[in-house]
């Protein structure tokens, strides 16, 4: 299952954006920070990262 | 306790409002804790038992349209602590409402604490959404507790620290308690007060019942909000974006059985005036994103 990884600071459009992934059988962590986003990013293998221009 | 002029206590819980006798009501059908009869009669017993380490589990299965069930995060367990999060706007009184319902349906008897809603008015949105509830009325099953609203901020702070004492000393047949909204009476200013709220309800929620906690998330930031959570047993969250030209809303249970969940725990909700929450399942083929997004 590919990993997507949702990076924004609002929470309302991350969980918008996280359930359609979902719904679409993807496997998806959500960050709300840049810095825990960078985090995620090292620790975890992603195949795809989804980030908030304004992050 | 003193009562004051306007028949609320100092305690922010006022008893003279509440539905003693012909004001209590109680509620049939839609979404259910409790799977049947059997299920629910043990559980009862359990309650009844105060078994603080029992492994009681209310299940916590919404119906759509009579026919889908989903299940969210296995259930509620008798004494836990649940924390419902929400956007403005998303449907987090429903929800509150429905389960409401589905408690009593399941022979439980639930104290709805709440600064907003009065018995009538309760009763006037529980029918707008056809949850009927007259035939039930009587049967003392139900309490509106209405809580009166902080006049400051250290008002506040002292309502809610005596709000968690309060609910300690509710009846004990209250098996299911539900305070809707935690932010109406402290805002995102009192965040201490409302994480000590939260921890006392925790440390007192030792005689098998069920504590739910509503909050309306905007204003409090992730690190916050991740503090409430940690206090709670179960934590959902109710969530809307417009998609395009679509206004989708979400509910996912983040926390259960006081472990984080693995993020799939997510499902889409409808809000409606005339028939209230609506869950609709996770489609059983994938769908492409497009297909969802015009869903």
């Amino acid at each position: 299952m590919s990993k997507v990884l949702v990076v924004d600071d609002d929470r309302d459009l991350r969980a918008v954006v996280k359930y359609v992934l979902v719904s679409a059988g993807y496997e998806v962590t959500e960050s709300g920070d840049a810095l825990a986003a960078f985090q995620i990013a090292r620790n975890d293998h992603l195949d795809l990262i989804l980030l908030g221009l304004a992050i | 306790m003193t009562q004051q002029s306007n028949g609320l206590t100092d305690t922010g819980i006022d008893p003279g409002a509440s539905d003693s006798a012909n004001e209590t009501i109680d509620l049939d059908g839609g979404i259910f804790i409790g799977d049947d009869a059997e299920s629910v009669n043990t559980q009862k017993a359990a309650v009844d038992d105060q078994d603080e380490h029992s492994s009681l589990l209310y299940r916590l299965v919404i119906k759509a349209d009579g026919i889908l069930e989903t299940e969210l995060g296995g259930g509620i367990p008798a004494g836990s602590v649940t924390l419902v999060e929400s956007s403005p706007a998303v449907g987090k009184s429903v929800l509150c409402q429905h389960l409401t319902y589905a408690a009593l349906e399941a022979g439980n008897h639930v104290a709805y604490l709440t600064s907003k809603l009065t018995l009538t008015s309760f009763v006037a949105q529980m029918a707008s959404i056809d949850l009927g509830i007259s035939d039930h009325l009587g049967a003392e099953k139900l309490c509106i507790y209405p809580i009166a609203k902080p006049v400051s901020a250290d008002d506040a702070a002292n309502k809610l620290a005596r709000l968690a004492s309060n609910i300690d000393h509710l009846a004990t047949r209250h098996n299911v308690i539900i305070v809707d909204a935690i932010t109406d009476i402290a805002d995102r200013s009192q965040e201490d007060a409302i994480m000590r709220f939260i921890t006392a309800c925790h440390a007192l929620n030792i005689k098998g019942r069920v504590i739910i906690i509503v909050a309306e998330s905007s204003g409090f930031n992730e690190k916050t909000l991740d503090n409430f959570s940690s206090q709670c047993d179960i934590h959902i969250s109710l969530r809307g974006a417009k998609l395009g030209s679509k206004q989708v809303n979400t509910i996912e249970v983040i926390k259960a059985r006081n472990e984080k969940l693995d993020g799939s725990n997510i499902l889409r909700l409808e809000v409606r005036p005339d028939s209230g929450m609506r869950i609709l399942p996770m489609p059983t083929e994938k769908h492409s994103i497009n297909t969802i997004s015009e869903a």
